[in-house]
């Protein structure tokens, strides 16, 4: 009897082995990722198990952040990476050093580094791109069908809008200093998708701080700003001169909103911009049967 | 504060056997930073792979491409930063000058932060024409340029003084930081970082071919700074006496100054800023075996590349697999053992 159950144990080890060298794809199992919305993309593929490293900017969702840390996108370094056993290196526009980046390619390892910065319109792209180079392409398209609600509310939305609020974004009070969203950032891009006006993209380029006087006469309708994890800053906005006699603090129409869900250029932004778009705009309804599907802060991550 | 004979060894016996222990520990931290990392490497894989050429393996890739440029890179950046600092310690004939008097630091914090911040907009190409070598060439042209333009200035007339090299230094350093300030209001939020990190300095990923140039210069430095030890110490004893004992004062501070220059500009453009190690290494040297150039600037390279070395290692594996900025370790190592080192010495004074 017992020499019996040894063999089928034996039997049920080689089985299990033979099976997993059938199954063994050439696709990657153990991929480092430096930026935040490529380790959204893989969680929301649902192939999370995959990721081995992540850099400080994967936040979301919450899991995300237990994983091996290789440190800031612009800041990896070769043998961190390497100690990981990698077999895909997923990188972020702005993956660097340079030199690192170089130095790690040299080594064999396997990489894709996504070429462009992230934009709205790209997110569906890069999906593709990720779930391509995962070899779960199919997930991917299922993915991509996913967000093209978001894309039909959002327009659906847009042509009930007749006036565009003037918006400003404030990512920080430093020093009591608001540091605003110009030109070419993502919440300008984000801002105007939803169908208002970044009225400090007419002034700069890029996040600067604003002077307090330049902000009284920019008198914005709404005012955005970000809640660092469900941190409200709200009454610290409404207290400095800058804003103090705007229109969108006398309407109360400061705005908090998780920065990581609506600018990280993820799956979820596509929602955080139809979201954003029915704050600008409370008269306008959205399309009946569409619902907010993905979590709005990076607390309650675990929903995704 | 710098007498002859300070030390708490003294005989030059017990100098000759600090230089030979300096060199001996060179060797054992450069076989610990071989040996040690985030890919796990054993002795006997390191020692074959080190002295045979065969196999193509990730762990060969590893200790030639990525381990070995890098503890090269320290040894001589740690050497030159160490030289550097005992010489300038001594033209100052004060122990608190280092090499950023002289405009090297804010110099190359110029040029890196221009071809960060304008090198594909304003300076069209640089960046995209020179790639990564770009923020390297930029901060060793602009420490040259702010170096330059600081020894004109206090030169006048073939008189090189002290005292107007530190007042045209503060003032010209004043200057470039007020620049610096206008270049970092204007960056965009990835070059605002991309600046901040090179101000902290690191090591990473350079490669023979990257660190060729800098090399041969800093090597030459070296050299060129270990022949000045016998007219330093004769400075020593003060500007006149120099002169009547046959010292080209004006030509030996000319000589340190170009050294300094070349030899920290050409560390700083590959590592970014690496506070401290010039500073605190000859003040360490000194307190053990005394002011006597001929042991010191030998002893400042060993314990500059010791420090360095040591300080990169921790770097590189204390938050595996993320690194730490080298400037933040050099700083957390050398500030206590240097208060341990200063107390012992007042100690033995009173005594």
């Amino acid at each position: 009897m017992k020499v019996q159950i040894r063999h089928l144990f034996t039997i049920a080890v080689l089985l299990l082995t033979s099976m997993q060298s059938v199954k063994a794809d050439p696709a990657p199992q153990r991929v480092v990722v430096a930026g935040g919305s490529i380790t959204e993309i893989i969680y929301a593929l649902g192939e999370q198990q995959r990721i081995a490293g992540v850099d400080s900017t994967s936040i979301f969702p919450l899991a995300a952040t237990k994983k091996p840390q290789i440190g800031y996108v612009r800041k990896i370094n070769v043998e961190g990476v390497l100690s990981l056993n990698p077999d895909l290196l997923l990188g972020e526009a702005d993956t660097g050093p340079e030199k690192v980046v170089k130095q790690l390619q040299q080594t064999g390892l396997n990489s894709h580094i996504f070429s462009d910065n992230d934009n709205l319109a790209g997110v569906e792209e890069k999906i593709a791109k990720v779930a391509e180079l995962l070899g779960v392409s199919e997930k991917g398209q299922t993915l991509i069908e996913t967000i093209q609600a978001d894309r039909q509310a959002l327009s659906h939305v847009l042509k009930q809008v007749e006036h565009q609020p003037k918006v400003l974004f404030v990512l920080s009070l430093r020093g009591g200093q608001p540091i605003v969203a110009g030109k070419g950032t993502s919440a300008d891009e984000v801002i105007t998708a939803a169908g208002g006006i970044n009225i400090a993209a007419n002034h700069f380029n890029n996040w600067k701080p604003l002077s307090t006087e330049a902000a009284i006469a920019m008198n914005p309708d709404v005012i955005i700003s970000m809640g660092r994890h469900g941190e409200d800053s709200t009454p610290d906005l409404s207290q400095v001169p800058h804003f103090q006699f705007s229109n969108a603090v006398k309407n109360d129409q400061v705005i908090v909103l998780d920065g990581v869900y609506l600018l990280s250029m993820s799956p979820r932004t596509p929602q955080a911009v139809v979201e954003l778009a029915t704050l600008l705009h409370p008269e306008a309804q959205l399309p009946s049967g569409y619902g907010f599907r993905f979590a709005s802060s990076s607390k309650a991550s675990e929903s995704l | 504060m710098l007498a002859l004979n300070q030390s708490l060894l003294s005989p030059d016996v017990a100098r000759k056997w600090m230089l030979l222990g300096l060199a001996v520990a060179v060797l054992g931290v450069s076989f610990l930073a071989l040996a040690i990392g985030g890919v796990d490497i054993s002795l006997e894989r390191l020692v074959t792979i080190l002295f045979s050429s065969q196999t193509n393996s990730l762990e060969q890739a590893v200790i030639w491409q990525i381990r070995l440029p890098r503890l090269v890179l320290a040894l001589v950046v740690g050497a030159g930063l160490g030289a550097c600092g005992a010489a300038m310690q001594a033209i100052f004939r004060n122990p608190l000058a280092d090499p950023g008097l002289i405009g090297i630091s804010s110099g190359a914090a110029l040029g890196a932060i221009s071809t960060i911040v304008l090198g594909s907009t304003l300076l069209s190409d640089f960046s995209a024409y020179y790639g990564i070598y770009a923020v390297p060439i930029g901060a060793f042209l602009g420490c040259l340029a702010i170096c330059s333009i600081i020894y004109r200035l206090s030169s006048q007339g073939n008189r090189f003084t002290i005292v107007s090299l530190l007042l045209a230094g503060i003032a010209v350093n004043a200057i470039v930081g007020a620049v610096i300030g206008i270049l970092t209001l204007i960056s965009s939020d990835e070059q605002l970082r991309d600046l901040t990190f090179w101000s902290m300095g690191s090591l990473a990923g350079n490669s023979f071919m990257m660190m060729l140039p800098s090399l041969v210069l800093m090597l030459a430095c070296c050299i060129g700074f270990s022949r000045l030890a016998q007219p330093l110490n004769l400075y020593l004893l003060g500007e006149q006496q120099a002169k009547h004992l046959g010292v080209n004062v004006v030509s030996l501070k000319k000589q340190v100054f170009v050294f300094t220059a070349l030899c920290t500009g050409a560390a700083v453009a590959l590592t970014g800023i690496i506070g401290f190690v010039g500073f605190i290494v000859p003040h360490i040297v000194r307190l053990l075996i005394g002011p006597d150039h001929r042991y010191l600037l030998p002893a400042s390279m060993l314990g500059g590349a010791i420090l360095l070395c040591l300080a990169d290692l921790m770097a590189r594996t204390l938050i595996l697999p993320s690194e730490l900025p080298i400037g933040l370790i050099t700083s957390a190592l050398g500030g206590p053992f240097f208060l341990i080192m200063l107390l012992k010495t007042y100690r033995i004074k009173e005594l």
